[in-house]
């Protein structure tokens, strides 16, 4: 019956005549709806191999009349999918395939970009991607870290064999086996794509879509106007053969603070020397008549005073940390008379050589000057480096911009230089070795001035927006790091981890306003930093737009998730919901969090939720200096439903800093218990070879307060307290260490101790200390100090009362009342030999960092350092119940500790137990 | 204004293509399908073949094979069944490919033969396996749409594919069906494939007799008088012979538009018409039929004739008919291209 009303509808239907046409175009099997939004060149010919069943050979006659190249040369291909030109030059006979294939390569979208962000070494795939028959030709863009379609990894190799991909060009590698590795043959994706597969659904080109925020920021940038004339010998990377393809992830850093791309920061790859950038109006082009000439004359001795100015703050830096690094400065450093090539003939501070290479670029006769005063030598600024950058101009605020650059410069390559010789035993005892050589030829180009003018690492470009044509934007972009904390450091360490500059005063932000709805994109400029488009507010009011507020992760709601929360703001306020019966401890936590997800999304525009380690370590740096004033200070007692109100009221301690940590630390592990996506994780990881526990969150050394002697070098001091135990000058001096550092005494405190102020229990032995309050008046004597104190042969009186009971005190004052020590400089300089004597140890073992910080060591050093050295180990919870120190707890919630009890055995056991790996003594000796 | 409803020659505007002092007229002439030998008609027997096609379709059988004798319009009928089948199957893509005799046949040259047909570009490189996913894929992409779930596939001078070739159409055709498809094969070919088929069958490959040569249907020329009036009145109706295009001006007014005008239709010369043929084959022994190719040629010098004297050439005194189908060739033909007692049965 189906067949006979079939047959009934079959009858000729005058009028209607369709004839069925193949998918043929110029006689090629091609079907317009396998192709994908976004797609790129190289899916579109694989198709059209596999469809038509062509060889490579085939595939190029056919499409574009050209023959196959047999060579790979180096740079582009010459059958590039990149910037494809060679499809349709003279030689070329394109068809229409030929001509679509052309349409989609990346030059299309950006002819101006494509070279500088993207390569064709490798075929770059996303796994997912490539499974479903595509590939975008964005994947090739080298900054681009993830496909944003599916957050997988973009490969270019092969999962399977390893091999690397082949070049991203039609050549008879790429496209003898599409979609499959050409190595060993297997499926690039969990499948093959086939002609026989159906159209591609609406739904599968929306999700392709995405890729078509690159392509819109792609064209967005192009209506920027950017010129970059140096581009191309921008130094990205310490060895050339890295160089290009980090200049290119480097390049799209800096143009995504040019213009904000719309993808996870999840999506890109940072530099491996990230790079920041320094924005300033350019002056406008002067014609060459005679005020114009003087205004150049006045614009260079500007910039000569300038760098005068940049120069001694750079000189005043280095004095207060660096004082010694310059002494003997011509034993160290060396300008060879031929090349100029300045360079190290013995081991140097890397900063000192980073100033002078620096000041050997800009100054022409420059002296090897290790006075420290006012400089003598002349300002006479080379011509290259003071009229910089040549070919066009730019205003002295850039100019200094560029300056500042390219100390940082200079830093990374003495920083380059130090570490390379420090793998090498002995690098300058021959003059002439053969390291020694192959390293002046490495460095030859930076280290002098003869080669380049200026930095290679700094480069700058000229942005005209399309709103203000008559204004020019130059943007000085080099390494990144952080002068005044690079400068402070007094372990001859450069650190060049990501951080704004902030030189103030010479440098000006440069505000990035995300795209309009109507994409228009403007510069604005400032000496502060522009007010955000998020208004700061209490958590209850906290208004966060979608991008922000940490709803976008893609692992949210999987099966994991047990919280339901729809963004960052909900899950903290579950998580504080959790302290709602303790209205003092819900108020901390809630002023922490709030100051947490204030900053992360305004000055790093990203959901906390996505703040990594070095993000939190930042906000760290923060809490103790929150600016600019305007923008997150308010009177204190500002009611927090006041529109102007501020998550601060001023800077932090560090003692409050570190219990915001703690908090930070107690909500992102909470998080992560429940489910909920955060990019850091809290973890403890044991470092083997130091034995020191960190937590990602610990308090490290680079934001604790100098004068607290690190953990490592307390190693050292360790060792040197171990040297001459029957010497009893020594062992008194040991005794002054241990009591510092394991009882936290004050040096006053110090010359007070006597027998008498000692107190011996059945288990433990007790010091008391008369200047205290009687609430933290008796301290516990660890097992070093009553080993030490036993060795002198002294002994504690026997308690017979509670030795908490301050009323009853006077009792055990009997015994002795003459002090262990005569004056507080005796303390200081038994003390000070104590550090010397680590200092030199640390210098045998090569340790010349720790060396030269144990050289600075005082008593002030040792002031909360047991303390805090137990916070890294994560037993600081015994601490005040032994010693009675606070040093680490914020002054506000002191008055909230529990008041000292006296300990009973087991709880002594225990605490020893606990503090085992920070008292430097075996656990079996301390019972 | 002319009543659209009037008949043609009745009404008052005349096209100037019939006007006798019409430039262009003569123009139009050399380009005419009656002229150039192009003219597709449906004959009676095409309206019987299309009729088993269009049921094969519907039933989705796998294939069906039409023989006929020489020049009687095998390959006119492809066209024609090519043209008028997508008004009933629009879903249904088709492909009418000639099967081509060679020296020694191969995989590879059957399947460039089959992609050449196809038009598609790349047909004589690459192996045999490679030319055979091309035709494939081809097929499969182009069957591929909503409601498609069928591809026809003519094949004209099926008489020249031996058992090798049957048996790679047949790999395809399953290859079509893995995918879901169904492959229905049209064969047109000449009394020889029954010769095949013979030999099919004496080597029992039922798998090619019963997927393409299970019912041999009859593809027959003119056999009665009203199979002349059949297609003359096709001559006649402008909804089937129309030429030039959109001018409403069948083949048969287009020649003699006064008589027309005057009422007379070629569909009124069908008696003197057959009884030529009878005339010119009474000579001969055995029963014969008329295939298109000599009942074509002499419509062609029937109506040429009477052109001729519509432009002042003397009328001839003689049968105009006699004339026409003798110097159509037909009576050569005899005995040539259809044995004296060759018949076969209409499927």
């Amino acid at each position: 019956m189906v067949r006979e009303s079939e047959e009934q509808i079959a009858k000729p239907r005058l009028g209607h005549r369709t004839v069925a046409e193949a998918p043929l175009v110029e006689g090629l099997l091609w079907n317009s709806e396998w192709l994908a939004p976004s797609e790129g060149p190289l899916t579109i010919l694989w198709k059209i191999a596999l469809a038509n069943c062509l060889t490579p050979r085939e595939l190029c006659r056919l499409l574009f009349g050209r023959n196959l190249l047999a060579n790979d040369s180096n740079g582009s291909h010459g059958r590039t999918l990149l910037n494809p030109v060679w499809m349709m030059d003279e030689k070329a006979i394109p068809t229409s395939l030929g001509i679509l294939v052309r349409q989609h390569a990346l030059d299309m979208t950006s002819p101006q970009w494509v070279s500088a962000l993207a390569s064709d070494d490798h075929i770059r795939y996303c796994k997912a991607c490539i499974s479903g028959g595509y590939q975008s030709a964005f994947c090739q863009i080298d900054g681009l870290l993830t496909c944003p379609v599916h957050d997988l990894p973009l490969l270019q190799n092969c999962t399977l064999c390893g091999a690397p991909t082949p070049r991203y060009a039609l050549n008879s590698l790429a496209m003898s086996s599409p979609y499959c590795c050409h190595s060993c043959g297997a499926p690039l994706g969990s499948n093959i794509w086939s002609p026989v597969e159906q159209g591609l659904s609406p739904e599968y080109n929306a999700v392709h879509s995405r890729y078509g925020e690159i392509e819109r920021w792609l064209l967005a940038l192009a209506d920027l106007n950017v010129s970059w004339r140096h581009l191309a010998s921008w130094q990205c990377a310490s060895d050339a053969q890295n160089d290009s393809l980090e200049r290119r992830i480097s390049v799209f850093s800096v143009l995504r603070q040019l213009v904000v791309l719309q993808l996870a920061d999840a999506s890109f790859r940072s530099p491996r020397l990230p790079v920041s950038i320094n924005a300033h109006y350019a002056t406008p082009t002067s014609s060459k008549v005679g005020p114009e000439i003087q205004e150049s004359t006045n614009e260079l001795n500007a910039r000569r005073t300038a760098y005068k100015a940049i120069r001694r703050h750079i000189r005043r830096l280095l004095k207060k940390r660096h004082r010694r690094c310059f002494q003997g400065l011509s034993n160290v450093l060396q300008i060879e008379w031929g090349t100029q090539m300045l360079h190290p003939i013995a081991p140097v501070c890397p900063l000192i050589f980073a100033y002078f290479l620096w000041r050997h670029h800009f100054e022409e006769d420059m002296a090897l000057d290790s006075h420290l005063g006012a400089t003598r030598s002349s300002t006479g600024l080379r011509k290259e480096s003071l009229e910089w950058p040549l070919d066009w101009e730019v205003g002295l605020s850039a100019w200094c911009g560029f300056a500042v650059e390219s100390f940082f410069a200079f830093a990374q390559v003495a920083k380059e230089w130090t570490d390379r010789v420090e793998q090498c035993p002995k690098p300058y005892a021959k003059e002439n070795s053969s390291f020694l050589r192959q390293m002046l030829t490495e460095f030859s180009v930076p280290m002098t001035p003869r080669s380049l003018a200026w930095a290679s690492r700094v480069t700058a470009l000229k942005v005209q927006t399309a709103r203000q044509k008559e204004k020019e934007v130059a943007i000085v972009v080099g390494p990144s790091g952080s002068l005044h904390k690079m400068l402070a450091q007094p372990n001859c360490a450069v650190d060049l981890h990501p951080e704004t500059i902030c030189f103030r005063g010479l440098a000006i932000n440069v505000r990035l306003i995300a795209p309009t709805p109507d994409q228009e994109l403007e510069f604005t400029m400032s000496d502060d930093a522009a007010e955000p488009q998020v208004r700061i507010a209490p958590l209850e009011r906290l208004e966060l737009p979608p991008h922000l507020d940490g709803h976008r992760l893609s692992n949210h709601g999987s099966y994991l998730e047990v919280l339901n929360a729809k963004n960052d703001v909900e899950a903290v306020k579950l998580w504080l919901e959790n302290y709602a019966d303790r209205p003092a401890t819900y108020g901390d936590y809630r002023i922490v969090i709030e100051r947490l997800i204030n900053w992360a999304v305004i000055e790093r525009g990203k959901p906390m939720s996505e703040l990594d380690e070095t993000a939190l370590v930042a906000f760290d740096t923060f809490l103790a200096n929150p600016l600019p004033t305007a923008r997150w200070l308010c009177p204190r007692g500002t009611p927090r439903s006041d529109p102007n109100w501020k998550p601060f009221s001023g800077p932090m301690s560090q003692g409050s800093r570190i219990h915001s940590e703690d908090i930070i630390r107690l909500l992102f592990k909470w998080l992560n218990s429940m489910g909920y996506h955060t990019t850091y994780r809290v973890s403890h990881v044991i470092n083997e070879s130091s034995m020191v526990v960190t937590s990602s969150l610990k308090v490290s050394v680079d934001r604790t307060p100098t004068e607290i002697i690190r953990i490592d070098d307390w190693r050292y001091v360790v060792l040197a307290l171990a040297e001459g135990e029957c010497d009893p000058h020594h062992l008194y001096a040991r005794l002054a260490v241990e009591l510092m550092y394991y009882g936290n005494l004050k040096v006053s405190e110090v010359t007070r101790v006597s027998t008498s102020t000692l107190v011996s229990t059945p288990y433990a032995t007790l010091l008391r200390v008369a200047s205290r309050s009687s609430r933290d008046s008796t301290i516990y004597m660890l097992p070093p100090i009553v080993v030490s104190l036993s060795r002198l042969g002294i002994v504690a009186t026997e308690a017979t009362e509670n030795p908490f009971d301050d009323s009853r005190r006077s009792d055990s004052v009997e015994y002795s009342e003459r002090p262990l020590y005569r004056s507080s400089s005796e303390v200081r300089n038994l003390t000070k030999e104590i550090f010397q004597r680590a200092s030199k140890l640390a210098q045998t073992e090569g340790d010349l960092a720790a060396s030269a910080r144990l050289t600075s060591c005082t008593c002030q050093s040792l002031r909360y350092a047991f303390e805090l050295h137990a916070h890294d180990f994560d037993h600081d919870k015994w601490i005040w119940r032994l010693i009675g120190s606070t040093g680490l707890v914020p002054s506000t919630l002191r008055g909230y500790l529990h008041p000292r009890k006296e300990l009973t055995e087991q709880e002594w056991q225990c605490a020893l137990h606990d503090l085992a790996p920070c008292l430097n003594t075996p656990l079996s000796q301390l019972h | 204004m002319s009543d659209p409803k009037e008949p043609f020659s009745l009404r008052s505007d005349i096209n100037p293509i019939l006007m006798t002092e019409c430039a262009d007229r003569d123009r139009i002439f050399q380009t005419h399908p009656v002229v150039t030998d192009k003219a597709k008609i449906p004959t009676p027997a095409i309206k019987e073949v299309t009729d088993t096609i269009r049921r094969a379709i519907v039933h989705r059988d796998p294939g069906v094979a039409f023989v006929g004798h020489s020049r009687f319009g095998k390959t006119f009928a492809i066209d024609v069944i090519k043209e008028t089948l997508p008004q009933s199957f629009p879903e249904i893509p088709i492909y009418s490919v000639a099967a081509k005799e060679h020296d020694r046949p191969t995989e590879r040259s059957l399947y460039t033969d089959l992609l050449m047909d196809c038009q598609h570009g790349v047909s004589d490189s690459g192996t045999a396996l490679a030319r055979r996913i091309r035709l494939l894929n081809l097929w499969l992409a182009t069957v591929r749409r909503p409601g498609g779930d069928r591809l026809i596939l003519f094949v004209d001078e099926a008489q020249n594919w031996g058992v090798e070739d049957f048996t790679r159409l047949r790999d395809l055709s399953n290859d079509m069906a893995l995918n879901g498809y169904r492959l229905i094969t049209i064969l047109f070919a000449h009394f020889n494939l029954l010769s095949t088929r013979a030999s099919l069958l004496s080597e029992q490959r039922t798998d090619l007799i019963g997927r393409f040569l299970l019912h041999p249907g009859y593809f027959r020329g003119a056999s009665t008088i009203s199979d002349t009036i059949e297609i003359m009145k096709s001559y006649d109706d402008p909804e089937i012979s129309e030429f030039p295009k959109g001018s409403h001006i069948s083949y048969s007014e287009f020649f003699l538009p006064q008589k027309y005008r005057g009422g007379w239709r070629l569909e009124q010369e069908a008696g003197a018409c057959w009884a030529a043929f009878e005339a010119e084959a009474g000579n001969q022994k055995g029963h014969y039929q008329v295939g298109m190719q000599w009942m074509s040629s002499a419509i062609r010098n029937f109506l040429y004739l009477n052109w001729q004297q519509e432009h002042g050439e003397p009328a001839d005194s003689g049968n105009l008919w006699m004339q026409s189908v003798s110097a159509s060739g037909f009576a050569d033909s005899l005995s040539v291209t259809q044995p004296p007692s060759g018949s076969g049965t209409a499927g």
